[in-house]
């Protein structure tokens, strides 16, 4: 609920970027906080890791957003789904190695 | 309405796929809430028209809480930095390929309708 009306706050105020903002910001604090979650109680745990940032990022509209660029140019649509996936992988391996990661 | 519509939809986009995360443990259950939550985006793409509560309720509550980016990143670094290179490729390269064709195979179902 909390991250899901956080990403529709984020949608509303930057709609081009939006998407983008939440995703890699998601994906960035999730591999932060990875190392640390296993320290709290588990209840916790998942209120932050599959409640709120679970919720913030999603990958629905995504693939939507995806469909869409792709019905209109080929080369536009390979370059959103490449650049989404590849960027937020990037920002949970950055967030993962800054918050300790299997530490 | 707005707010709750889209409260109540995360909510239980939350909790599904936190069921199912239970029922399908590891890669493959979040593999398979982003590409049954993609089939279902292409299925309801088509018949959302309007900004209405239901949009807001289904496709930006309920299937946007319901598929996850940021766990997918994770799982997909953490399978990567233990070694499992190959699984996280192979991780990775499902998510991405499934994802579109999913979404692609709701959109065409529903077109048949529509």
């Amino acid at each position: 609920m909390v991250g899901t009306l956080l990403r529709f706050a984020v949608l509303v105020l930057f709609p081009s970027t939006g998407l983008w903002m939440a995703n890699i910001i998601g994906s960035f604090v999730l591999g932060f906080v990875f190392h640390k979650m296993k320290e709290v109680k588990r209840e916790k745990a998942l209120f932050v890791t599959t409640g709120i940032l679970g919720s913030f990022t999603t990958f629905s509209t995504f693939s939507g957003e995806w469909l869409v660029f792709m019905e209109n140019s080929v080369l536009t649509g390979t370059l959103y789904g490449l650049g989404m996936t590849i960027t937020c992988i990037v920002a949970a391996a950055g967030g993962f190695k800054l918050g300790g990661g299997l530490k | 309405m707005t707010l709750l519509s889209l409260a109540i939809g995360g909510m239980l986009g939350a909790m599904s796929r936190y069921v199912v995360s239970l029922k399908i443990q590891g890669l493959a259950g979040i593999l398979f809430i982003n590409w049954l939550g993609s089939f279902l985006m292409g299925v309801s793409l088509p018949l959302a028209l309007h900004q209405t509560n239901w949009n807001l309720f289904w496709l930006v509550g309920f299937l946007g809480a319901f598929t996850t980016f940021s766990t997918f990143a994770v799982q997909v670094v953490e399978c990567w930095f233990t070694g499992k290179r190959q699984v996280a490729i192979v991780y990775a390269l499902s998510t991405f390929v499934g994802g579109y064709l999913f979404v692609c195979l709701g959109w065409w179902i529903c077109s048949f309708w529509v």
